[in-house]
C-alpha cells in the first residue's frame, strides 16, 4: 500500500465533527488558528431530509423508489465485539455534525450536585471542576445554539438566564405534572435545543416533530449548520470527509506529530501532520484510536501510562413503561408533535430530606411519547383485547391517552467496565477493533427499584393505567446513548488521563473534548455540557498556543 | 460525545416494549419476532404495497384471500375504510416475504390450522366463510387469558395476524389521518398544546 505523506504541519488537527469536534473546529478558527478536521463520513445531504413529510407522504415517495438520508453507521462496515452474555447497544453516526444531526436535544445544566459526587460520596474521582468554571460557557453555548426551557431553576438545574420560551405541555404531560406536584416529585418544562424562536439567523422550530430525521430548516443545533459553515467562513478551516482516523502518531518524545487516517472510499492510508490534536471522535471512537496509538513512549495506548483509559466506561440505565389515562380516553386527536421530544422533565430529587435510599447518585425522567402519535399505532394498542369494530374504537379512544415514563440512572464507574482493542479482529483497514465488556452492580439495581417505584408512584396518582408493565427491566445497555468516563478528566495523573482543561498529562499536546473526558455520567444528557467543556478547551489550547507553550 | 435521547433509540426502545407485550407466557418466539418484523418493515413495504400492480410474493391466492379476509376482520370498514381497503393484506405479504424461513412457515401453518378449523366448524375455508362465521371461529383464540391447550396454534397465528394488521392498517393514510384524525399538518406557527380547560 502506497503511504502518502504530507508535509504540511497543521496548527491543529481535530477529528471528528460532531457537538465536541466540531466546537472545537469552530472556536480555534474563529480565533485565527489553523485547523485541519478529518471526519469519517460525509456531508449528509439536506435535500434528502425528509422533514416536513407525513408518514403517507413519505410512503408515496418510497412507492416512487426515493430514499430518504440514512444517519446511522452500520456495523456490517465497522464492527464491534462484546462478551456473548453482556451485549451493549453502540450508536454511531459518522459524517459531518455526528449524532447532533438526529440527537435527543434535551439539554441540562449540570450542577456542582453532579460535578461534587466524588467529593460528597468518595466513589471513585471527582470532576477537577466545579459549576462556577464551566456557568460562564454554558451560559455562550445556549446563547449559541437556542435551547428552550422555563424558568425553574433549581439545585439540579441550574442557569436558566438564556433559556427560550418552553412549549406548552400536551394534555398527557399536564396530567402528569399534576399527579407529580400532588407527590411532591419536581417537574419542570423540559429543556431542549430546539428554537422557539428564530436565532442567530436560523428560523424558529416549526413543529413537525420529525427532529428524527434531520432538520432540513436547521432549527435545532447540529454542528453542521451552526459550527462547521461559519468555521469554514474564517478560511482557517480544511475539512477533509470521509477520513477515519486510526492512530495518532507520534515522535521518539512520545509527542503527537500527526494523525494516520484512511480513506473511507478508497481505502488508502494517509496521514496529516500536525502540532497539537484534538480528539473529539465520540467516547468510543476516541478511546479506540487512543488504544490504539501504542509506540514505545506509548506501549499502553497514548497517554496510558495510568491504565484508565478505556476503563471506567459509564452509561446510563433506564427504565421504560407505558399505560394511559382513562381521564384522556374518547379525546379528540390532537397534533402533537411539538417539539418531536417531551415538554416536561422530572429532574432528580432523591438527594432532598427524606427522599433517600441507600444507593449514590440519581435518575431523573423524561416522557417522549405521552402525546397522539403521528407516524403509527400507539406501540400499546396491540394489547387492546378482542378484534372488529369494538377493537377499532378502542384504539382509536386510547390514541391520545397514553403516556411513557423514562427514568434514566446515572451508572458509577467501575475499572472492569472497559473498552479495549482486539488486535487478533481488525476492521477493512487492518485497524484493531472495538471490544465493550459493560455491566451494572448492585447500586444501579438499588437505584432501579427506586424508579420503579417512582413510576408506580406517579402512575397511581395520575389515575393512570400501567400497560404490560415489567417491574425494573431495564432497557439494553447503551441503549441511552451517553457513553462516557474512559478518557477521564482529573487533578491526579495517576487516576485521570486527562487536566482540567481536557488535555492529556502525559501528552501536552494532545487534547480530548468528547464524553470520554466525563468522571461521571450523571442521570443527565451531556451534550451541553460537551459544547460547553470543548469550548473552555479550545479556549486554554488557543491561549497556550498564542503563549508559544504548544 | 453521546447524544441525547436519539430517536432511533426511541424506536428501539419502543420495540422491546411492544415485542414484551406481545410475548404472554405461552406465546412462542416466532409471535414476536414477526410482529417486530412487520414494524420494522413499515417504510419498505410501501413501494410493494402502493405499486399500481401487485401480486403477492408468499401467499397463494387462496391464502391471500384468506390474510384478506382476517386482517379485515380484525380492523373492518365503519365509518372509515377497514384493513382490505387499506391494503394490509399486501403489507402481511411483504412482511412474510423479508422474516426468516421459520417464521414464514410458522405463520403459513399457523392459517392452514385456521382454515382446518374453520372448515371443521363452518364448513368452508375462511375465505369463503361469512364474516359472522369467522367471527364464531376465531373468538376463542382471540379471548383473553390462556385459553385451550388444543387452540395454541391458532391463538399464536391470530395474536401475530392481529399484530400485523394494526401495525400495517395505522401507518397508512386511511389509519392515521381517516381513522385517528390526525391532521397532517407538518409546519406549524405555533403549538398551543393542552387547551382543556380540566386539563389546567
Amino acid at each position: 500500500m502506497q503511504v502518502i505523506t504530507q508535509p504540511k504541519v497543521y496548527p491543529v488537527i481535530v477529528i471528528g465533527s460532531g457537538a465536541s469536534g466540531g466546537m472545537a473546529a469552530w472556536n480555534l478558527t474563529r480565533q485565527g488558528i489553523d485547523v485541519v478536521l478529518l471526519d469519517a463520513g460525509d456531508k449528509f445531504d439536506r435535500s434528502k431530509y425528509w422533514t416536513h413529510a407525513t408518514p403517507w407522504e413519505t410512503q408515496a415517495r418510497l412507492a416512487r423508489g426515493e430514499k430518504p438520508e440514512t444517519f446511522f453507521l452500520d456495523t456490517t462496515e465497522q464492527p464491534y465485539f462484546t462478551p456473548n452474555d453482556r451485549p451493549f447497544a453502540l450508536t454511531r453516526v459518522w459524517g459531518h455534525g455526528g449524532k447532533t444531526n438526529v440527537w435527543g436535544r434535551v439539554s441540562l445544566r449540570y450542577s456542582d450536585i453532579d460535578f461534587k459526587a466524588g467529593d460528597r460520596d468518595g466513589w471513585e474521582i471527582p470532576w477537577p471542576i466545579s459549576y462556577k468554571d464551566i456557568a460562564p460557557y454554558y451560559d455562550q453555548v445556549e446563547q449559541l445554539i437556542g435551547v428552550n426551557g422555563g424558568p425553574d431553576d433549581s439545585d439540579v438545574l441550574p442557569g436558566s438566564k438564556y433559556l427560550q420560551p418552553p412549549p406548552a405541555p400536551r394534555c398527557g404531560e399536564r396530567l402528569l405534572q399534576k399527579a407529580m406536584a400532588t407527590l411532591s416529585i419536581p417537574v419542570v418544562a423540559g429543556r431542549r435545543a430546539n428554537m422557539t424562536r428564530s436565532t442567530n439567523g436560523f428560523p424558529a422550530c416549526h413543529y413537525c416533530g420529525n427532529c428524527g430525521n434531520g432538520c432540513d430548516t436547521a432549527s435545532f443545533f447540529c454542528s453542521a449548520d451552526h459550527l462547521l459553515p461559519f468555521a469554514i467562513k474564517t478560511g482557517k478551516l480544511e475539512l477533509r470527509s470521509n477520513a477515519v482516523a486510526a492512530r495518532i502518531l507520534t515522535d521518539e518524545n512520545g509527542r503527537a506529530t500527526g494523525v494516520q487516517y484512511f480513506d473511507r472510499r478508497t481505502g488508502s492510508e494517509q496521514q496529516v501532520r500536525g502540532k497539537v490534536v484534538v480528539l473529539g471522535a465520540s467516547c468510543v471512537d476516541s478511546t479506540r484510536i487512543l488504544l490504539n496509538s501504542k509506540s514505545s513512549r506509548h506501549p499502553n495506548g497514548l497517554g496510558n501510562g495510568s491504565d484508565v483509559i478505556g476503563r471506567y466506561l459509564c452509561e446510563q440505565i433506564r427504565l421504560n413503561a407505558r399505560g394511559y389515562l382513562p381521564a384522556l380516553e374518547g379525546t379528540a386527536t390532537r397534533n402533537d408533535r411539538g417539539i418531536g421530544g417531551e415538554h416536561i422533565y422530572m429532574p432528580r430529587f432523591n438527594h432532598r430530606p427524606g427522599r433517600g435510599r441507600a444507593y449514590l447518585r440519581g435518575f431523573g425522567a423524561q416522557f417522549w411519547n405521552t402525546w397522539s402519535t403521528w407516524n403509527g399505532p400507539q406501540p400499546g394498542s396491540e394489547q387492546i383485547p378482542g378484534f372488529g369494530a369494538a377493537l377499532k374504537k378502542q384504539i382509536k379512544r386510547r390514541h391520545p391517552a397514553w403516556f411513557e415514563i423514562h427514568p434514566f440512572g446515572e451508572a458509577l464507574p467501575y475499572a472492569h467496565n472497559r473498552i479495549t482493542v482486539d488486535p487478533k479482529r481488525v476492521d477493512r483497514y487492518g485497524v484493531p477493533q472495538l471490544h465493550i465488556d459493560y455491566h451494572i452492580g448492585e447500586n444501579e439495581r438499588k437505584m432501579t427499584e427506586h424508579m420503579a417505584d417512582t413510576i408506580e408512584e406517579i402512575v397511581k396518582a395520575a389515575g393512570g393505567v400501567l400497560v404490560n408493565y415489567k417491574r425494573g427491566d431495564l432497557d439494553a445497555m447503551g441503549s441511552a446513548i451517553h457513553e462516557h468516563g474512559t478518557c477521564r478528566m482529573g487533578t491526579d495523573p495517576k487516576r485521570s488521563a486527562l487536566t482540567a482543561f481536557n488535555q492529556m498529562h502525559e501528552v501536552k499536546n494532545v487534547f480530548v473534548v468528547d464524553g470520554s473526558a466525563f468522571p461521571t455520567a450523571t442521570e443527565k444528557n451531556p451534550t451541553l455540557t460537551i459544547l460547553s467543556l470543548s469550548w473552555r478547551a479550545t479556549d486554554y489550547l488557543a491561549q497556550e498556543m498564542k503563549r508559544g507553550n504548544l | 460525545m453521546a447524544t441525547s435521547e436519539t430517536d432511533v433509540n426511541r424506536r428501539r426502545a419502543l420495540t422491546q416494549l411492544v415485542a414484551g407485550a406481545v410475548g404472554v407466557a405461552s406465546m412462542p418466539l416466532w409471535v414476536d419476532s414477526l410482529c417486530a418484523q412487520a414494524r420494522a418493515e413499515v417504510d419498505a413495504a410501501q413501494g410493494v404495497v402502493t405499486a399500481p400492480t401487485w401480486t403477492p410474493s408468499v401467499l397463494t391466492a387462496p391464502q391471500n384471500e384468506a390474510v384478506m379476509a382476517l386482517t379485515d376482520l380484525i380492523i373492518p370498514a365503519t365509518d372509515t375504510p377497514g384493513a382490505k381497503a387499506a391494503l394490509v393484506n399486501r403489507f402481511v405479504d411483504h412482511v412474510l416475504s423479508t422474516a426468516d424461513a421459520r417464521e414464514r412457515s410458522e405463520f403459513i401453518r399457523g392459517l392452514a390450522w385456521l382454515d382446518d378449523r374453520c372448515r371443521a366448524r363452518v364448513g368452508k375455508d375462511v375465505a369463503g366463510a361469512t364474516a359472522a362465521e369467522l367471527t364464531d371461529v376465531v373468538t376463542p383464540l382471540a379471548a383473553e387469558g390462556a385459553g385451550a391447550a388444543a387452540d395454541a396454534p391458532g391463538i399464536a397465528f391470530f395474536r401475530a395476524i392481529k399484530s400485523m394488521t394494526i401495525t400495517g392498517y395505522y401507518t397508512t393514510e386511511i389509519g392515521l389521518r381517516l381513522e385517528l384524525g390526525d391532521d397532517g399538518r407538518m409546519m406549524l406557527g405555533a403549538f398551543e398544546g393542552c387547551t382543556h380547560p380540566e386539563h389546567q
